[in-house]
This record gives C-alpha cells, sequence and structure tokens, in this order.
C-alpha cells in the first residue's frame, strides 16, 4: 500500500510533455518580449509575500513543494 | 581620394582594432545580476480565529480556545557582487504565541472535539536562507544555504539549483537538488511522556521547463520529488505516530498571461500533488496584476485548496490501537480558500507593499465529501505591509 | 554625450526598431557611465583618484585597449593629441572671455604630458601626483561605433548613428543610396556648407567654433597645445571619412592640433577629408 502513488508518475509525464510539445514552436523576437519582461509576469513578483505563505501552508496544510530545492522545516504547529 | 593608407593610419587603426568589446552581446538575451542592490522589509500579523467553546472538549478545564498568533519580520537584501554573481539573503524573525490541538476525542455522535493545550506557548523562531548565484551566458547556477532555530527545532538546509536557457531564450530548463536536516527536542512538562530528541532528513529533487509561448504568455511546468526520513510525528499531541518516512511527488504548472488591453497580467498556477501516506491533494491559484497607474499595482488573489486524509488519519484518538495513527487536522481531508487583496505603490526604485488575506478551510469545502470534519480546522488572518528600496 | 545624439535606422516594425535603437542606446550609456569625468564613480574617477594618490591602477581589458589607443595617437601627433591635456581647462575659462595669466598656466603645464606617465600592460603608474586623463575625442567617437555594432550584431543593415556631430553609419538606405551628411560652415555653424554622400564608415568634424573666445580681435579656440598650454592656430574646420568613427575624429582632431601644417598631415593621412582654412578656403576631395 506505502507505495502506489507512484503510478501517479506513469500518467504524470505523458501530460508534461504534451504540454510541451504544444507550444514548443513559438517563435518570438526579442523584441516583441518586452510585456514578458515586465515585473508583474514574473514567476515570483514579491518573494518574500511567497516565502511567507508557503511557509504558512507548509505547516499549516499536508503537502508542500514546488519549484524549488524546498528549505528546512519547522516546529510550527 | 588616396587609396595608399599612411603608416600613421595603420597604426591608429590597428590599435583601435585592438580595443576589446567588454561581452556585450543580446540585451535580453545574457543572464545578467541585478545592477543595483535591493533592500527589503516585511512586517506581517498571523492570527488564527479563536476556537468555538462547543468544538473543545476540556473548554472548561483549562484548555484553551485561542489560537495562534504570529508577527513576522522578513528581511532581505539582493546585491550584485562582482560582475558575474548575486547574494540573495533573507533573515526572517517571528514571535508566536497561543495553545495549538493536542488530540482529538469522539463526541459520541459521529463528531470529534479538540484536546486543546493549556497555558499559552510562546515561542520565537528565527531564519537565515543565503542564495548565491553565478550568472552565465545562457543560465543560472545558484547555491544555497538555510538554518532556522526555535526553542524546540532546528533545521539545517542546503540546495543546489540552476537554470539552462535554450531554443533563442525562449525556453528554460530548470532544476535542483535540497537537503534539510532538522532536530526536534521538545519541551518537557510534568506528567506528559514526550521524546528528548529526534531528527528528520528530507532531500528533494526538482526539474521543470518553462516555455515563451507567445509575445503575451509563458508557461512552467515543474516535477518535485521529496523523500523524508526519520521523526516525522508531532511529540506534543497526546497521541501521534505516524510512518518513519514520506515519499511525495508535487506537478506544479504555472501560467503568466499579459493582457496588454488591461494593462494586466493574470498568473494562473496549478498544483497536484500526491504522497505514500496515500494523500492527494489539488492547489488552484490566481492572482490578477492590474496596474491602475505606472505607480501603482493592485492585485487581488484566489486560492483553492483539497485534500485527501492520510491513510493513518483517525478523527478521534483511539487509545491502545496498534501502529499507526493521527488526528492532526493537517492529515484530515478538507478544503480551503484564501482570499487576497494587495496594492503597491512604486517608483523607479521604491516599492510600498501593503496586503491582506483570508483562508477559510472547512470539510464541505474539499472535493470529495468528508464524514468526519476536523474540528481543528483553521481559519486566519494575515495582513502585511512592506517595502523595497533599489540603490 | 554632450551634443545631439540620434539613431536612425530601418526595421520592419516600430517594436523591433526601438528594441534595436534601445540596445545600442545601452551600449552608449554603458560607455558614457564608465568613462564619464562627472561620474564619480567611472573609472575615468577611479583613475584620476589613483593619480591624486600617487598610485598605480590595474585596469580592465577595454580600458587598457583606450589607453593603448591614445598611446599611439600621442605618438603619431608627436605629442599634440594628450589626453592628459585636460587639466589645462582649468585654466581657460572660455566663457569667461578672459585670458588666463601665463602664471597660472605655467601651474598646469607640470601635469600635461602622456609620457610623465607608466603606461605598461594594463598597469597605469602615476610617479607624479595630480596628472588627470580625460578620454574626451575619443570615447565618443568609439561609442558611435560600438553602437553600431550592436545594431549590426541584431541585424541591422540600414541606419546611422550620430553621437554629437560624430556620425558612423550601418549600412546605407534600403534602396542603396548614401546618407546626405552636412558639413557646417564653420563662420555660420548653423549653415551646411555642403553635403556629403556616406554609404558606410564614420565621419567626424571639428571646427574652431565649437568652443572659443574673441580677445582683442584674436579668436582663442579650445584646441590647446599641450606643450605651450596655448590655444593652436588651427584650421577653420576639419571633416575626414574612415571606417571607423574613432578614427575620424581622432584624424580630425589632430589635423586642427597640427595648426599651419594640418593640411599636409592631413594629405599625408590618406583619408578622404574636406578641410576650410581661416580665409574660407576649401581644401580636400571629399
Amino acid at each position: 500500500m506505502k507505495h502506489n502513488s507512484f503510478s501517479y508518475k506513469l500518467t504524470l509525464f505523458p501530460i508534461l510533455l504534451i504540454a510541451v510539445g504544444a507550444v514548443g514552436c513559438a517563435e518570438i523576437q526579442p523584441w516583441e518580449r518586452g510585456e514578458l519582461a515586465r515585473t508583474e509576469m514574473k514567476w515570483d513578483p514579491d518573494p518574500m509575500k511567497s516565502a511567507l505563505r508557503d511557509h504558512i501552508y507548509f505547516s499549516k496544510e499536508g503537502s508542500s513543494g514546488g519549484a524549488s530545492s524546498g528549505g528546512g522545516g519547522c516546529g510550527c504547529n | 581620394m588616396k587609396t595608399e593608407k599612411s603608416r600613421t593610419l595603420s597604426a591608429l587603426t590597428s590599435a583601435a582594432l585592438a580595443i576589446p568589446v567588454a561581452a556585450v552581446s543580446n540585451h535580453v538575451a545574457a543572464d545578467a545580476p541585478p545592477t543595483m542592490t535591493e533592500v527589503g522589509y516585511r512586517y506581517s500579523q498571523y492570527q488564527e480565529d479563536d476556537l468555538s467553546e462547543s468544538d473543545v472538549f476540556n473548554s472548561d478545564s483549562g484548555g484553551s480556545t485561542q489560537r495562534y498568533d504570529i508577527n513576522i519580520h522578513q528581511f532581505r537584501v539582493l546585491a550584485p557582487a562582482g560582475d558575474n554573481y548575486s547574494v540573495d539573503a533573507t533573515f526572517d524573525y517571528e514571535t508566536m504565541s497561543g495553545a495549538s490541538p493536542m488530540g482529538t476525542v469522539s463526541d459520541g455522535d459521529g463528531g470529534a472535539l479538540l484536546v486543546m493545550s493549556g497555558a499559552s506557548i510562546e515561542d520565537t523562531r528565527m531564519d537565515l536562507n543565503v542564495k548565491t548565484t553565478r550568472y552565465y551566458e545562457s543560465g543560472n547556477a545558484s547555491v544555497i544555504g538555510g538554518y532556522s532555530t526555535e526553542d524546540d527545532y532546528e533545521a539545517f538546509n542546503v540546495g543546489l539549483e540552476g537554470e539552462k536557457h535554450i531554443n533563442d531564450k525562449l525556453t528554460t530548463l530548470m532544476g535542483g537538488v535540497g537537503y534539510s536536516d532538522d532536530t526536534i527536542e521538545p519541551t518537557q512538562k510534568l506528567g506528559a511522556i514526550r521524546v528528548t530528541e529526534e531528527d528528520k532528513y528530507t532531500a528533494t529533487i526538482f526539474a521543470g521547463i518553462a516555455q515563451v509561448i507567445n509575445a503575451e504568455s509563458v508557461l512552467q511546468t515543474s516535477i518535485n520529488y521529496a523523500y523524508s526520513d526519520g521523526y516525522l510525528s508531532d511529540p506534543y499531541k497526546l497521541i501521534d505516530q505516524r510512518p518513519d518516512s514520506r515519499a511525495s511527488i508535487a506537478w506544479n504548472t504555472r501560467y503568466r498571461y499579459y493582457l496588454g488591453s488591461l494593462d494586466a497580467a493574470v498568473h494562473a498556477d496549478y498544483r497536484l500533488y500526491t504522497d505514500d501516506w496515500d494523500m492527494v491533494s489539488h492547489t488552484i491559484g490566481f492572482e490578477w496584476h492590474q496596474n491602475i497607474d505606472p505607480n501603482l499595482r493592485v492585485i487581488p488573489s484566489f486560492r483553492y485548496y483539497s485534500q485527501s486524509q492520510a491513510d493513518f488519519y483517525k478523527p478521534s484518538d483511539m487509545q491502545g490501537l496498534e501502529g499507526d495513527q493521527s488526528s492532526d487536522y493537517r492529515l484530515s481531508p478538507f478544503g480551503a480558500v484564501t482570499f487576497g487583496l494587495s496594492a503597491v505603490a512604486h517608483s523607479y526604485n521604491w516599492k510600498v507593499i501593503v496586503s491582506a488575506e483570508r483562508y477559510i478551510s472547512g470539510g464541505d469545502l474539499a472535493l470529495g465529501t468528508v464524514e468526519t470534519e476536523h474540528p481543528g480546522l483553521l481559519q486566519y488572518t494575515l495582513l502585511t505591509v512592506g517595502f523595497d528600496y533599489s540603490f | 554625450m554632450g551634443g545631439p545624439c540620434s539613431i536612425q535606422l530601418y526595421a520592419e516594425s516600430e517594436n523591433e526598431a526601438t528594441y534595436q535603437a534601445k540596445s545600442a542606446m545601452d551600449e552608449v550609456y554603458r560607455l558614457e557611465a564608465k568613462y564619464s569625468r562627472y561620474r564619480d564613480d567611472s573609472i575615468i574617477s577611479k583613475i584620476n583618484q589613483t593619480s591624486l594618490d600617487g598610485e598605480s591602477l590595474q585596469v580592465d581589458d577595454e580600458t587598457a585597449g583606450i589607453l593603448n589607443y591614445a598611446n599611439i595617437v600621442w605618438h603619431e601627433s608627436d605629442g599634440l593629441f594628450d589626453v592628459t591635456s585636460g587639466v589645462l581647462r582649468k585654466v581657460w575659462d572660455f566663457k569667461s572671455g578672459c585670458l588666463p595669466s601665463q602664471t597660472n598656466i605655467n601651474k598646469v603645464l607640470p601635469l600635461v604630458g602622456w609620457d610623465k606617465l607608466n603606461w605598461n600592460n594594463g598597469l597605469l603608474a602615476f610617479p607624479l601626483a595630480g596628472i588627470e586623463l580625460d578620454f574626451g575625442g575619443i570615447v565618443k567617437e568609439y561609442a558611435a561605433d560600438r553602437a553600431v555594432e550592436v545594431c549590426l550584431q541584431l541585424g541591422v543593415q540600414h541606419g546611422l548613428v550620430e553621437l554629437g556631430g560624430d556620425i558612423r553609419v550601418i549600412g546605407p538606405h534600403p534602396d542603396d543610396t548614401p546618407w546626405m551628411i552636412g558639413i557646417r560652415d564653420s563662420r555660420a555653424p548653423e549653415k551646411a556648407i555642403t553635403k556629403v554622400p556616406l554609404m558606410t564608415g564614420g565621419l567626424a568634424s571639428s571646427g574652431d567654433y565649437e568652443r572659443y573666445m574673441m580677445v582683442n580681435g584674436v579668436r582663442y579656440s579650445h584646441l590647446l597645445n599641450p606643450c605651450t598650454g596655448w590655444p593652436v592656430k588651427s584650421l577653420a574646420s576639419v571633416t575626414v571619412m574612415a571606417d571607423q568613427c574613432l578614427i575620424a575624429g581622432s584624424a580630425t582632431t589632430i589635423a586642427m592640433l597640427k595648426g599651419d601644417q594640418g593640411l599636409d598631415w592631413l594629405e599625408s593621412l590618406g583619408l578622404p577629408y574636406l578641410a576650410i582654412d581661416q580665409n574660407g578656403v576649401q581644401h580636400g576631395g571629399i
């Protein structure tokens, strides 16, 4: 029972490849990327805010994990 | 017009051509450290709603209905170092007070009541994190080190992360590994049997890809695998015994879309999480970054979260039961919503931030049907003010 | 950078042009910030501070390249084009309309002279404290060349960069016709005395009208002889065409500093030029 969750791994990867394959052919010139460089278009416009949010959700909910190497835990209950 | 070049002209020309060009390439392309030093500060008040007395089993025998209040000071410095490096250091100082659930008992009617700790718990937490990044022509690499300490808890963590731009910078590959070593030394209380010192280790690995879709949108997707080993139980609970390892996978997808006609950016995030404690969760996040004028941005946000229970979760503590069990609300099935509103006033080197969030969780917010809602599910309010300054 | 700066280029869209022009301007701003003597954080300020302290300094490769160039220019001009001559401005105030006293000129002259500092393999040493470097006459022209290089890298084929009168062409108009550059009338600088076609390369002009003062009917121009500390009796204006704006700029400056030998020097140099003498007579075959 313990490792039944690994069946998810098999279903996740095809989805990943389809998502990337569908958009991989875009051609956008450098001068057309101005909007993408806007601060509000960053993955994390306010790192301190998202760090605090992640910390709260990490300690108050059952699940965690994002696109980072993670940090230390806490004793916050 | 003379065509024969003089000796003087040859000398000047060769000297002019010999001036080496400082690496100036495609300006959007090159990954570069920040040009200015940025300092930031945030003050946040995190306040959990009081419990109702009818949910607390021992409310008339010293059990508190008050939960945690936390004051958080966050400091950050992001500075360029040399031509190719940056240092990003954050320091958090938190003071918390309140009470927490020690366990649950059945209310004899299919539900559960909380057993709350009595006297207010006071704790201070400090967390220092330093991330040093090296920038390359088409990517960057970071080394991360962190240390946090509380009265009863200590954690060290290290990490390595990297990004590589390919496909004319339209695609970014990312990945990293992390390791954390945590030690808990519970405060002892007369009459309570608690462990004295326990450890756990967590290893994390992630890989992802970001793709520019068109001039207005970007998509990022990543897989994160984490494995924890060691003492994963809660020493303050009356009965709490969890497996000594946990393996989890989180699949994150993030999307950013700029709406030129409205001068707004939409952020949409989704995370699917699953682990070998049999928990599955879905997290959906939306943010709307609306520019009001060149110096003011307003950001309403919404988040939805739903998790299933861990396989050893018990709605109420069962004395004498063999094997793993926990009545922790974080392992119970529930759903939650967060509503937020932020305002950011900014000039070229100043930013002032005000934000408020309200978090509500409950059994009826979960995706599936929850038979026994945990009485300890949280509602909280988070208020933040802060600033960033660049020089 | 002083004076009007412009970038004209042909592109398929306004966004593309804006991006290319901005990239080129970023390069100009980079050099401006790096070599401006008005900025405390510039390499020039750092060099001059080192000089005040009488110490030595290891400079970066780009700065070393420019110093090597300054060394060659100094040699080729027989010591007339001298990046240490900027201190003479402290005694020559062209706005005041008053000539400096010989005593004051004599006070700063010891600090003028490229041969008074040691320049060797990137190491700049100041045996004599107080010598100041000034890359005026080099960096603006170099920046025009660099801005063009950035445009070329970004795929621009037709365009022109002008930095305060110094010009470098990226490429001719799309129909292969040259850019027509107006040459100032040295006695009526707002008027063009003639127009010259430019297909490629750079063009620079220097004139005694740029900064001068009239005292008792005598014209004293900003072109100072680093040996005497006094303005040279130069040609009225010189325009030179060269592959690089930097070469064109140095050639005009040297020709002006050469005084009555300027025309001969230009002729021997072998670059296309247009010179106007103090009597308004045009020389050269642009």
